[in-house]
């Protein structure tokens, strides 16, 4: 068969000039990738779901900074003690806001990145563009490829365009409990540990998002990467962690297998990066701010397996299988 | 493997299949298929619902895999370098789907980045050319899902024209269009065809396709049962229609018609006798249209006045309806389609 093949090349007819209106673009292979990103990227922006998205993004973190600047207002208002409307002001400003932001990326901006991914990869399936995009040049590989760098680039717009957005609003907002802010954290060590603690929240949704990637080719529909994914991480990922506590409660090779179930899930993993950049970043280590037992490679090598798997499996699907529709 | 070499070596053939099959568990849905599309065709491809039609397209798109055989476009095989095929190639499939958020405009400048073009607005040019190609300009900021299915249509066609390519497939591209779309698809396709373009439509309109086709293949249950020039197609089904004043001559005509046959006239494959649209008497007579004098000479000769000799062109759906009917083979009425089905295998290109 290599001989064939071998013989097409070479006898391959030229081809033949094309309108002068017609202008290629560079033909290799990144360079195919990074066009279809961008038109990804431009189908995304265009589409009405986006900005509904991005709306309820910008519209929960201003609620949440809203109300707690409400509740310190209401409680200065009533005289309640200092101690109190300082935790409000301390969640409202830096380094505090940092991780309310990112709880709040690693929740409802995890719900609508796994919208977003699910849409854009099950979409191409529903409305039957598959067949559209897969005719004009791009290898399956290069399309899928694509919408991995757009849903990339679209989760680290959003990290970073929702946490300066939470950081503004909540130093705006602390005003109100009329405490001024200070800076005495800031170091260049504890802004390098911010940004690995946002690249952790990344990853986190990457993964996840990767997750919607590979149910949505496989179920050829946005729904189902929509559902595949709530249902494992809002419903299957807390149960095992579940049966991870009752595994501490059977002694032998059973519970301790139960037990080590949670290590190797994707949030608890996220948990334990995040959690091993707190006391860097927090000055005042609360219960939780412990490091993990757990470490960051054991965390590292786990998401990467999960991003291998996911990835890997979507992209021999989407080789492999004919285009019906 | 030797056939394979010599398709390629040829470079003035932009398609050939070469036992090319798929089936889909039990349904074989292509059967063993030997296409060749020469450079500059404008190539028809028929066959009722569910001939396999759409399968062979997608399979020469490279969106199903064939069972077996194999696909050579451009002298590439497309099993290894479909990329660089697509690339020369520009098609709808079935019902043109876009992007339904997306304006007309928006949809093309897509495509554009799909089909290797330069994104954003140097593609600007081309994409405003080719929505004034299909007359498309005063809707290209309204979204795809507003379009009619004629503008539907008439998108497809621009997206497959968008990169200039060598190669135009086209999948029932007059589908949903009223007559004057179909009449201006059929002026695209001969400019295009004028242009040096190979086209390859797949179509139920047999009218359009023998219109603009220079040859055809038609296909029944998968399989090829006809492929060859049109013109040469048209020919075997002449015939020639002959009216004479009374039954009794007409019975006599149709005696000495058959006996001239099978004595020595062998241009006449066969003389039937039918009924005209107001149930007259007549003979068709399965022969080259330029044989009309002399079959009114034979007549004339045994003092059998015609009092109407009428060549008849042959048509692509006699053909199509000769070859594809149920009991085409078992009873053939037409005589010009009795014998295009006798001999249907004649024109195929061998291997």
């Amino acid at each position: 068969m290599k001989a064939s093949q071998h013989m097409a090349v070479e006898s391959s007819t030229p081809p033949s000039s094309r309108a002068s209106s017609v202008l290629m673009g560079r033909q290799d292979y990144i360079s195919a990738i990074l066009r279809l990103t961008g038109m990804e990227l431009y189908k995304i922006r265009r589409r009405l779901m986006s900005k509904v998205l991005s709306f309820i993004s910008v519209l929960s973190v201003l609620s949440i900074f809203g109300l707690l600047a409400l509740a310190a207002f209401l409680m200065a208002k009533d005289g309640t003690p200092s101690d109190a409307i300082l935790r409000f002001s301390e969640a409202l400003r830096l380094p505090g806001s940092l991780s309310l932001i990112v709880q709040l990326l690693l929740t409802l901006g995890q719900i609508l990145v796994i919208i977003l991914v699910s849409t854009i990869v099950g979409g191409e399936y529903t409305d039957k563009t598959v067949r559209l995009m897969l005719t004009r040049g791009p290898s399956r590989t290069q399309f899928l490829l694509s919408k991995i760098g757009a849903s990339t680039v679209c989760i680290m717009l959003g990290v970073v365009g929702i946490v300066l957005l939470g950081i503004f609003t909540g130093l705006l907002l602390n005003f109100t409990t009329g405490i001024v802010p200070t800076f005495d954290f800031f170091s260049a060590s504890w802004l390098g540990h911010s940004v690995l603690y946002l690249l952790i929240t990344m990853l986190g949704l990457l993964t996840y998002a990767m997750m919607a990637l590979f149910l949505s080719t496989l179920g050829r529909a946005t729904a189902a990467g929509l559902a595949g994914v709530l249902t494992w991480s809002f419903l299957i990922e807390p149960v095992i962690g579940v049966v991870g506590l009752f595994g501490r409660s059977i002694s032998g090779p059973l519970g301790s297998f139960f037990q080590s179930l949670p290590d190797y899930l994707i949030g608890s993993n996220i948990s334990v990066l995040l959690q091993n950049q707190d006391s860097y970043i927090f000055p005042t280590p609360s219960a939780q701010q412990v490091p993990s037992q757990s470490s960051d490679i054991h965390a590292l090598l786990v998401l990467l397996a999960y991003l291998v798997v996911f990835i890997g499996i979507a992209l021999w699907v989407n080789k492999r299988r004919d285009v019906l529709i | 493997m030797a056939d394979d070499i010599s398709y390629q070596d040829n470079e003035n053939i932009v398609i050939s299949t070469s036992r090319l099959t798929k089936a889909f568990g039990k349904l074989v849905a292509v059967n063993d298929l030997h296409l060749q599309v020469m450079r500059g065709d404008v190539f028809g491809f028929l066959g009722p619902n569910g001939s396999g039609k759409t399968t062979t397209i997608r399979m020469l798109l490279g969106l199903i895999r064939p069972t077996a055989g194999r696909a050579i476009i451009f002298g590439m095989d497309n099993s290894y370098q479909l990329p660089a095929i697509l690339l020369r190639i520009g098609a709808i499939v079935e019902t043109p789907v876009f992007y339904p958020y997306l304006s007309g405009k928006d949809n093309l400048h897509a495509v554009a980045a799909a089909s290797g073009m330069r994104s954003g607005s140097a593609s600007n040019r081309r994409v405003e050319e080719v929505l004034e190609i299909v007359e498309l300009g005063k809707q290209a900021k309204d979204a795809f899902r507003n379009y009619s299915l004629g503008m539907k249509q008439r998108l497809g066609i621009g997206a497959a024209l968008l990169a200039d390519p060598e190669l135009v497939l086209l999948d029932e591209p007059t589908n949903g269009l009223d007559p004057a779309g179909q009449y201006e698809i059929r002026q695209l396709i001969q400019r295009l065809s004028n242009l040096g373009k190979t086209i390859f439509i797949s179509s139920h309109f047999l009218h359009d396709i023998q219109q603009v086709c220079n040859r055809v293949a038609i296909l029944q249950k998968g399989n090829l049962i006809k492929q060859g020039e049109v013109n040469e197609l048209l020919q075997q089904g002449e015939q020639i229609i002959v009216r004479l004043n009374t039954i009794g001559d007409t019975e006599q005509a149709l005696t000495l018609l058959q006996q001239a046959r099978e004595q020595g006239l062998p241009w006449i494959e066969q003389a039937n006798m039918d009924t005209n649209k107001q149930n007259i008497p007549i003979i068709r007579v399965g022969a080259p249209r330029t044989r009309s004098a002399e079959i009114n000479a034979l007549l004339a000769r045994h003092n059998l006045f015609a009092a109407e000799i009428r060549p008849q062109e042959g048509s692509l759906e006699d053909l199509f309806l000769g070859l594809t009917a149920p009991s085409a083979s078992i009873s053939t009425p037409r005589p010009g389609m009795a014998a295009l089905a006798r001999d249907s295998h004649d024109l195929q290109i061998e291997e």
